[in-house]
């Protein structure tokens, strides 16, 4: 089915019945329809129909929205928010524009992959220029307003990246089954030593790991932010790096990349039948590290860890990638970790680019998670995405919160590593 | 509307509280019914956040003769919030604090903006529930609540909303703040003016405070799904299990289109030669539970039921109710637009009402599919269209007045737990007679002489 025919099928989906009240981390903080995605579904209609000519005040509505797709995985008639106030950011971006920050970061930078390390590398010495260390000797605090909030504090890049630091080919004795790990920017650039700990517990238990050096950011931003264009240019960059590779899986630490990967890439080309296969081909194959884990009959008793531990639940990857029960089996059948669930599972806040652009707004759906986090005496939040492990950091590092973010891959690799000695 | 207006609600509740832009407001121009009719913008929205200013709000309002539409969640299924001229949305989530759960007297005292599914959460940690179970419960606002008077699956067993409500703190349409009722069991203190405003779909009053009676929770429930051949056969169950003096929390009734519909969407094991299936369910102690599922098991096959399955575990329990809780999803798969009423009519009527169902739509050509609380005789008649096809439509609309008739024909009525609003205002009267009309009329001009207070609500523009 063509793009727009779908649109409008999926519009008749919600009949406003608003149940996805109880769900939108936007409406939970601003109380108003507006903010709702029933609200911003109406808008679209609106707009689709001619009710609305298209404003910037309108615009602006449908840029405050996380695309965590709780929404979707709540409605019970099948309406999907995020695919509905997505096309309402094509056609504001189509008709109104885009900003000069947006049009430098995500058209110049992102897709060029030459001027995006380059530029990661040198910031790795800049940034010690317009950065200044954070409170408590966590992450940095910008020095200069560029575009991030000066109150904002971020992981310091790393000295080496993921991909500097490892080779292309992990590899193990008679290995069970050879994945391909797209690493994503966070991995790469910010949290390597949560890709070391994913190809250590991988090759712990059989499975060979590639890192292609050619992969590329998965284009989630500029996706999210209705870019249609920027993302197939992107998505297609990946898709020819991934279709070469022979392997069983494609493995992720970030729901937000697994999701683009496995559900918006053959959205992309919904009207191009041959590219739309290849997307098809590498999304049936995408699979967040959990799932491949506890797939496999994987070492469970390890070394202990000692540790009080709860889990948040990435927004991609529990209604996206459909994975939230993995990530919990694999952390309680840790040897000394005390589990403790946490109440309702909200989201961080995160949203990508919406923590730059909305920073009060996101920091205030933050600290709701993080209440909810500290409240279990937990003293470790293990997730499955990076971008929400720096959201949740930077909201610690603001509250002066008893609080370690870690991927849950790193608290097996650590078992594994106690178990060693 | 007039920018002094604004001014002033902005000094009233704070400059944050109240909103202008056309984006917000074009927000407010639907709830969760279906409307035919244009999009109305509304003048401004407020959220007031205490009692005092929700009064000065409508002084303010009384005085320059602007209407006011109180608003919780917006999910009323009748256009009871939505705007018929410009106007001010007052809408009340702010005002969402649970002021007191009282263990030992076994009462509660609400704000409006409380969650209901949220105020039975804090009860369920004192041990006791909140009866009134809408399938809103998770998003909808106990204000929206009590002026809609909800229901919900539970009726049979708990009543409704006005059978929990002991007494109210609303303001009136000149601003004055009214207390009404008590907080006990009993109280004959003049005209029930509790009951007068539970259900008046703010017509009569914004209401600011809520205090309502809980009851301990029951233990335990247990659940039952039967599926009959014979359409009759059910109701007869419904009736015979009541009889012997076994009174179910629920007693959810699907008919085959409903069968058919979950089948092919969720596959859950419902037998697909059924004409009607009955989903059961009893609560209270344990150990009085097991003998109760047992007689009911016993009258099912007495009346010939061709499948019983019964479930007392969370995981159990959650299976049977899947498709239940599935049947709108698998509907919304074939039909952009899914229309459910509520006319409700005696239990033992529930077959001659279900019938009626499909003779109209075989009449008008229009798919329809019943489901409903059996044990209440509410019917939810689900019309299965689509609203971008205008010829269909008018048939749609031919096919709800002659249903709305019926209702009252089999000595029922032409709405159970949705209200009135704006989209049955011109069947009112078919249920009401002249004298009822009148009666309510003299109410709404004694309380809101200059009708500001949800305008063309329930009475419509019509004058009779």
């Amino acid at each position: 089915m063509l793009h727009d025919e779908r649109i409008e099928q999926i519009l008749y989906k919600c009949n406003r019945c608003g149940s996805c009240q109880q769900v939108c981390p936007v409406y939970d903080v601003l109380g108003v329809e507006s903010g709702l995605a029933r609200g911003k579904i109406r808008l679209v209609k609106a707009l689709r129909h001619g009710e609305l000519e298209l404003t910037r005040d309108i615009a602006k509505k449908l840029d405050i929205c996380l695309q965590c797709k709780r929404c979707t995985a709540n409605c019970p008639g099948g309406a999907e928010g995020d695919t509905l106030i997505r096309w309402g950011r094509t056609e504001s971006q189509k008709k109104l524009g885009v900003s000069p920050v947006y049009s430098l970061i995500a058209r110049i930078l992102l897709p060029r992959r030459w001027i995006f390390n380059t530029g990661l590398a040198m910031g790795k010495i800049g940034q010690k220029v317009i950065f200044r260390p954070g409170p408590n000797g966590q992450g940095m605090l910008p020095r200069i307003p560029f575009g991030l909030d000066m109150r904002r504090v971020i992981p310091s890049l790393a000295a080496q990246t993921l991909k500097q630091r490892l080779p292309e080919v992990n590899t193990v004795d008679k290995p069970l089954q050879r994945v391909v790990y797209f690493t994503g920017c966070m991995a790469n650039y910010c949290y390597p030593q949560v890709g070391e700990a994913l190809v250590q517990v991988l090759n712990h238990n059989g499975v060979e790991v590639i890192i292609p050096k050619l992969q590329h950011c998965c284009g989630m931003p500029v996706f999210a932010s209705g870019d249609i264009k920027f993302a197939r240019l992107m998505a297609r960059e990946n898709i020819k790096v991934l279709a070469e590779i022979k392997a069983d899986a494609i493995v992720v630490s970030c729901g937000s990349c697994g999701l683009a990967l496995k559900e918006h890439y053959p959205e992309l080309f919904a009207d191009d039948p041959a590219m739309q296969r290849k997307a098809q081909e590498i999304a049936a194959r995408v699979k967040d590290v959990t799932e491949v884990l506890t797939a496999l009959d994987y070492q469970k008793g390890a070394g202990t860890v000692n540790e009080k531990v709860t889990y948040h639940d990435p927004c991609h990857l529990k209604n996206g990638l459909k994975v939230s029960e993995q990530p919990r089996q694999i952390l309680k059948n840790i040897p000394g970790i005390n589990y403790i669930e946490n109440e309702h599972g909200r989201c961080c806040g995160s949203g990508g680019s919406f923590s730059l652009k909305h920073y009060d707004l996101s920091t205030k759906i933050t600290d709701r998670c993080l209440q909810e986090l500290a409240a279990t005496g937990a003293e470790i939040v293990a997730t499955g995405c990076l971008a929400c492990r720096m959201q949740l950091e930077d909201g610690i590092a603001q509250q002066g919160l008893n609080l370690k973010v870690r991927h849950t891959v790193e608290l097996l690799a650590a078992a594994y590593r106690a178990a060693a000695g | 509307m007039k920018p002094e207006i604004i001014q002033k609600l902005k000094e009233i509740v704070g400059k944050d509280h109240v909103y202008t832009g056309k984006a917000d407001l074009f927000c407010y121009t639907y709830d969760g019914s279906f409307s035919q009719d244009k999009p109305v913008m509304p003048g401004v929205l407020v959220l007031p956040g205490s009692t005092a200013e929700t009064s000065e709000v409508i002084k303010l309002a009384a005085s320059y003769g602007i209407p006011v539409i109180p608003r919780g969640a917006g999910s009323n299924l009748s256009g009871g919030t939505l705007p018929t001229t410009d106007c001010i949305i007052l809408q009340m989530t702010r005002m969402n604090r649970i002021i007191k759960i009282d263990k030992r007297n076994m009462i509660a005292v609400v704000e409006p903006g409380v969650i209901n599914g949220k105020f039975q959460k804090e009860l369920a940690k004192h041990g006791l529930f909140y009866p009134p179970d809408p399938a809103s419960l998770e998003f909808s606002t106990m204000g929206g609540n009590v002026a809609e008077c909800a229901g919900g699956p539970r009726g049979v067993k708990y009543g409704v909303t006005r059978d929990y409500v002991l007494g109210l703190e609303v303001v009136l349409a000149d601003g004055t703040i009214l207390k009404t009722g008590a907080a006990t069991m009993k109280s004959v203190a003049g005209y029930d003016l509790t009951r007068l405003i539970v259900g008046s779909e703010g017509t009569l009053a914004v209401i600011t405070q809520i205090t309502v009676k809980v009851l301990p929770k029951p233990e335990a429930e247990q659940t039952v799904l039967v599926a009959f051949a014979d359409l009759d056969q059910t109701t007869d169950t419904v009736v015979e299990i009541l009889a012997r003096g076994i009174i179910p929390a629920s007693f959810e009734f699907m008919d085959k289109v409903c069968v058919e519909n979950i089948e092919s969407y969720i596959p859950s094991g419902l037998p697909l030669e059924a004409e009607a299936v009955l989903l059961i369910e009893v609560d209270g102690p344990q150990k009085l539970l097991q003998e109760q599922i047992a007689e009911i098991e016993k009258i099912c096959r007495e009346k010939g039921a061709i499948q019983i399955r019964s479930a007392s575990s969370v995981e159990e329990r959650d299976k049977l109710w899947q498709g239940r809780r599935g049947v709108f999803g698998a509907f919304a798969r074939n039909y952009a637009t899914i229309l459910a009423e509520d006319v409700t009519v005696p239990r033992d009527k529930i077959p001659e009402a279900v019938r009626k169902v499909r003779e109209l739509g075989e009449k008008y050509g229009i798919q329809t599919a019943v489901i409903a609380h059996a044990g209440d005789g509410n019917l939810h008649a689900d019309i299965l269209t689509d609203e971008r096809n205008k010829e269909e439509m008018e048939r749609v609309n031919q096919l709800l007045a002659e249903l709305f008739q019926a209702a009252v024909d089999l000595g029922g009525t032409i709405t159970g737990e949705h209200g009135i609003g704006l989209s049955k205002a011109p069947f009112l009267p078919l249920e009401s007679g002249v004298e009822g009309m009148r009666v309510m009329k003299a109410i709404k001009e004694a309380l809101d002489p200059q009708n500001i207070l949800n305008p063309g609500k329930m009475f419509g523009d019509r004058s009779w």
